[in-house]
């Protein structure tokens, strides 16, 4: 059974990916809060502290699917856009990117649809395997498979090529 | 890319290949130099992403705001503890009345019929009861007793409240004891 101090790392995280799902500030501290809230309540059914962030994030995934239900729409999420761009501050100087391009791939993932969105965030920005995506989004591995490789495809092709030699993202 | 091996490098990418299906990709990797730009240009576009991501910081206080609900939640209401209170104090008082009293109100061991000495059996004379015993409590002033009937005789039971001074109480009634 995890202790807070295994699952407090974590808020970022989910905060970040309640971000992603809401597309708001306040909707994403909401969702963060009773996410929090849901799983200290159901923590004896978290059985391995390695998968804690999985389990949060599925977390965060239901009580977001309970909230379009609830209001019976599925509204599309506002542009995270702006919001992002907004709070950048300063970029890890291990990264040698420009704010456009980080501003073009925002808005290219704007473009793509909510599922392909969530999809692309969880494998890119937290890292998840397709096996680990499917257990937050309780969709087929085979299902998350075809929604990222569509999700970079379309990136790739939104955004521009680069003129000059594309800079490596790996610190060197 | 107009080999349809160059398809899979996404699945490639994301370590979704069977064994054999990935040796293939692999071989044909090598040697295809728009799968190699593509590959390169996809570590790019999940590295922005990523900064962008993680340059969105939490808002302050979030994890505070989180961790102060999480402990209210875990905690009986203020109202719930209260009466658990009341309650628990009741059986405790109520016990422990019971206790005191007991031993003094057990009469002497007499037998239940006396047979006379002319054969004559009649029942035995009534114990006298012993003087109706009584416990003294005494509660501190931060707390109120009120008995209650607990339906036996020998049992009272005392509900005991804990007082509460507001501020604005001291204030109009200083108590003398405190300092």
């Amino acid at each position: 059974m995890p202790a807070w101090d295994h699952l407090e790392p974590h808020l970022p995280h989910v905060f970040r990916f309640a971000m992603r799902l809401t597309g708001d500030v306040h909707q994403a501290e909401d969702l963060t809060q009773e996410t929090f809230l849901r799983a200290w309540k159901q923590r004896t059914s978290l059985h391995d502290l390695q998968k804690a962030r999985v389990w949060l994030f599925r977390i965060t995934a239901n009580l977001m699917k309970d909230r379009m239900r609830r209001s019976s729409r599925r509204s599309e999420p506002a542009s995270l856009s702006n919001e992002i761009l907004e709070s950048i501050t300063q970029l890890p100087e291990t990264l040698v990117i420009q704010n456009e391009e980080i501003q073009q791939a925002l808005q290219a993932v704007e473009s793509l649809p909510p599922r392909q969105r969530e999809v692309l965030h969880l494998a890119a920005v937290e890292d998840l395997a397709p096996a680990e995506i499917a257990e937050v989004l309780d969709i087929s591995r085979n299902a998350v498979n075809v929604h990222l490789c569509e999700a970079r495809k379309a990136m790739r092709q939104l955004l521009p090529r680069p003129a000059r030699s594309v800079p490596s993202t790996e610190p060197i | 890319m107009t080999n349809p091996l160059c398809e899979q490098l996404d699945l490639y990418l994301l370590d979704e290949l069977a064994d054999d299906e990935r040796e293939t990709f692999e071989r044909h990797f090598t040697g295809c130099e728009a799968c190699r730009t593509t590959a390169q240009r996809q570590t790019h576009l999940d590295g922005l992403l990523k900064a962008a991501a993680e340059s969105v910081a939490c808002p302050p206080g979030l994890a505070r705001r989180v961790r102060t609900e999480v402990a209210r939640v875990q905690k009986p209401s203020r109202k719930r503890a209260a009466v658990l209170a009341i309650v628990a104090a009741s059986i405790v008082v109520g016990l422990a009345g019971r206790l005191l009293i007991e031993p003094s109100r057990r009469p002497n061991p007499q037998p239940e019929v006396q047979v006379a000495t002319n054969g004559a059996v009649r029942p035995a004379e009534r114990p006298v009861a012993a003087p109706s015993p009584r416990a003294r409590v005494e509660f501190p002033r931060s707390v109120m007793a009120v008995p209650v009937e607990s339906g036996d005789p020998d049992v009272t039971l005392i509900q005991v409240y804990f007082v509460v001074e507001t501020s604005e109480n001291l204030r109009r009634n200083p108590s003398p004891t405190q300092p």
